[in-house]
């Protein structure tokens, strides 16, 4: 049931009516249903049975560790949570995709067809809530939350559907206080939201797909030229989907009475690759920071800027294994390990070559910086996106030669995504540099915003894709 | 509660202004394949109307056909459309038009078969949905909740804003007859034609009950119904015969249709002429004008008056 469904309309209107008329103390149970319904519906039982599993032995562990006054059998707690969350993981994401690829090497080079499909329908979801398990032990452990003792509202904090396949990925301080208190539903609050995600996702993100699939499907026929264009657009396509999910996931959540975590801040306006994760996929960018990058850092201290660039590498090889097993992601992973680690060495240098020159706070430093960062993250989406290893060095040799015919299949289809690209550029750069637009808060709800979400939803019907294509970070 | 009300009459009232809107300018398109060229078929009431894919489009001249049979012709083919677009075309023409004297409907092996991409392109009828029940059924092939989207007057015009303005700014040829003829010549030999692609899947139900409809059809208005298939580069003699010979049983079987075999006559011209086709499966401008001639000549003997349509129960030459 994709966010962008019929199906899921009608879902969350009449979940939205039942809770109507349910009393707000109550409501956690409706949605605990609800979401394990939403998760059911992808009619994958095993699903239910690992978010059973993971939901009994985390909630399980924290409530031993809390009790628990000896550091050594927190700690030992700590650990043994860590390990049945990363075991059912890897069972659940890495085993069937190496088993169907019949060895290691062949599954990591992505030669064998099929291996993303097979370990997708296997593990959808999993990757988030397991992560967000991880989290909550140790912060736990770190005493930075408390364990929660009512079963219900620990379960429905790892499934609550808005969050449940595509993240963000919360802290336990976040969400749990909200599920457990009383939820305030507000249609308005999180309209304007849900249909600026579905607008994202419909008329920009699927409309641009049909270039970027065009070419990239078949990319040994297309120029160099071609792949760079389809190269940039993918790096379109790929923010308005998954930013697009997120905004759809907190309208919904906020219809609901619950604020989840921001998970994009607009990205391409980032000055540095560091900015960039600052607000790129903020959620699992804190997470690998807070769970992965500072522990190590602090391990390899005494390496100084050397420990920090090593830990920068092993963070982000650890980010390219999240999202599957394929050198793509791996090479994806560690080429932005490799961005932020020449950073530490560079940016002191940086930044004294920006004094002696005196242009340290000149607009015409953050233009080009924004622009070298886009290009960097652009680069690395090669790998992401590529079939295979070597299908990316193939378009990346051609890329570098951006000679030949530029494919264009269809001018007004090219036209039909331009004009949506534009809008949500000017949008982003009035937010960015100017007076942001600040999405009406409850009750704020007034009649311009309901003009303007009207408009909204009458331009989505008339410029969206409605073939039922599916997220893209629906397969992590 | 009343905001929501009034959220929801917003919402209704703005989508249906913009279909009304949409469907006014939409009528006044004569060109474009996102449904210009649906309006553009329905004006005309020739005596032959010819049917079918970019292959029908690009290969049959109604100039030809029109100095052979001295009969009005006209070209309704479309590129990317197949049977489910002639029988929605045919379905929209006769409630206005009186019946032609012939229909000619290009043919591919598995133009009975199911298809998807079929189904999706089925849309450039989309501004017709509500005024066909033949349009909504096919429609409600794609998907059960196809209702449901379509119950927004606007969404008929979804993914076509665009292209609507740039059709009605584009202004058509009056004499336009519907066919287009390709312009320059194979370079190099594409890949042969599978023979699995003479094999197709079984016929889809749905699809035979409405060759059995459109043969009814033209049985009672005395319409002969002629299927045609057109050369492609390389056709595979063996493969097109047996398809051929499936075909003519089929037609046998129900009636009111025949199949016009040119596949003797068009393997004597093309076969081994690369400089007639524009692509594998696309003759070009020097090749329609050929298979044209060639066609029209075969259609003539069938139009003549002794050969009425119950004569032509009997299968081609």
């Amino acid at each position: 049931m994709a966010f962008n469904s019929l199906q899921f309309l009608l879902f969350l209107a009449c979940l939205y009516a039942v809770l109507l008329v349910t009393k707000p103390q109550s409501r956690w149970l409706g949605l605990l249903a609800a979401s394990l319904l939403f998760y059911g519906a992808l009619r994958a039982p095993h699903l239910l049975l690992v978010l059973a599993l993971v939901t009994a032995a985390t909630y399980g562990i924290g409530i031993r560790m809390g009790r628990a006054g000896a550091a050594g059998t927190r700690s030992r707690l700590l650990w043994s949570g860590i390990a049945i969350n990363l075991v059912i993981l890897a069972l659940m994401k890495y085993l069937p995709v190496l088993l169907a690829n019949r060895g290691f090497p062949a599954a990591l080079f992505g030669m064998a067809d099929g291996a993303r499909p097979l370990g997708m329908l296997l593990a959808i979801g999993v990757s988030y809530f397991v992560f967000q398990a991880i989290s909550y032990l140790v912060d736990i452990y770190l005493e930075l939350a408390e364990p929660e003792e009512h079963f219900g509202h620990f379960a429905l904090y790892l499934a609550f559907f808005p969050k449940l396949l595509q993240g963000p990925i919360e802290r336990a301080g976040d969400l749990l206080p909200q599920l457990k208190g009383r939820l305030e539903l507000d249609f308005f609050s999180g309209l304007p939201l849900f249909l600026w995600g579905l607008f994202k996702k419909v008329v920009i993100a699927d409309r641009v797909a049909i270039y970027v699939n065009a070419v990239y499907n078949n990319a040994e026929h297309h120029s160099g030229l071609s792949l760079l264009l389809a190269t940039y657009v993918y790096a379109v396509q790929i923010y308005c989907d998954f930013s697009g999910y997120t905004d759809m996931a907190l309208g919904a959540a906020r219809m609901l009475g619950i604020n989840l975590t921001q998970n994009f801040n607009r990205p391409y306006f980032a000055t540095s690759i560091a900015d960039f994760w600052r607000r790129w996929h903020i959620s699992f960018s804190r997470w690998i920071l807070d769970y992965i990058f500072k522990p190590l850092q602090m391990q390899w201290r005494e390496l100084r800027n050397w420990g920090t660039a090593a830990a920068l590498l092993v963070t982000f090889l650890v980010s390219g294994i999240w999202h599957g097993a394929s050198w793509g992601f791996v090479v994806w992973g560690l080429l932005h390990g490799l961005y932020l680690a020449s950073s530490v060495f560079c940016r002191p240098l940086q930044k004294r070559l920006h004094k002696a020159l005196g242009i340290e706070k000149t607009g015409l430093l953050k233009l080009w910086q924004v622009f070298v960062t886009f290009n960097l993250v652009s680069f690395a989406w090669i790998f992401f996106r590529a079939d295979s290893l070597g299908a990316a060095w193939m378009i990346l040799g051609r890329i570098l030669k951006p000679t030949g015919p530029l494919y264009i299949d269809d001018s007004l289809q090219i036209l039909q995504s331009i004009f949506p690209v534009v809008f949500l550029a000017l949008f982003e750069l009035k937010q960015e540099r100017f007076t942001p637009w600040r999405w009406p808060q409850p009750g704020e709800f007034a009649a311009r915003e309901l003009l303007a979400c009207g408009a909204l939803a009458i331009v989505i019907i008339l410029l969206g894709v409605f073939d039922g294509s599916q997220f893209i970070y629906f397969q992590f | 509660m009343r905001r929501f009300l009034l959220f929801v009459l917003l919402v209704v009232g703005l989508d249906q202004a913009a279909g009304f809107l949409l469907n006014r300018l939409y009528l006044r398109t004569r060109s474009g394949e996102s449904g210009g060229l649906i309006n553009l078929a329905l004006d005309q009431q020739p005596d032959v109307l010819v049917l079918g894919s970019s292959r029908a489009k690009h290969h049959v001249s109604p100039d030809v056909l029109q100095a052979r049979l001295s009969a009005s012709v006209f070209n309704a083919g479309i590129n990317g459309q197949d049977f489910l677009y002639a029988v929605m075309l045919l379905d929209l023409w006769t409630r206005t038009h009186t019946p032609p004297k012939a229909i000619l409907l290009h043919v591919d092996p598995g133009f009975l078969s199911r298809s998807e991409l079929e189904l999706q392109t089925a849309s450039v009828f989309s501004a017709y949905y509500h005024q066909s029940e033949r349009v909504r059924t096919i429609f409600g092939l794609r998907s059960r909740y196809e209702w449901v989207k379509y119950g927004s007057s606007a969404y008929r015009f979804n993914g076509k804003v665009f292209p609507l303005i740039k059709n009605l700014v584009t202004t058509p040829d009056p004499r336009f007859n519907g066919y287009i003829g390709l312009h320059g010549a194979l370079a190099r030999a594409p890949r042969p034609i599978p023979a699995s692609d003479y094999q197709p899947p079984a016929p889809w139900d749905i699809k035979l009950h409405y060759l059995q409809e459109l043969s009814d059809y033209c049985r009672q208005h005395g319409v002969r119904l002629i299927l045609f298939h057109s050369p492609r580069f390389d056709e595979n003699v063996t493969g097109l015969d047996a398809w051929s010979k499936d075909l003519k049983t089929l037609l046998a079987a129900h009636g009111g249709a025949e199949f016009l075999d040119l596949a003797e006559q068009s393997h004597a011209v093309f076969a081994g002429h690369p400089e007639l086709f524009r692509d594998g499966s696309h003759l070009n401008a020097r090749g329609a004008e050929l298979f044209s001639a060639l066609l029209a000549e075969e259609v003539a003997t069938r139009l003549r008056p002794s050969s009425g349509p119950e004569a032509s129960a009997a299968p081609t030459p």
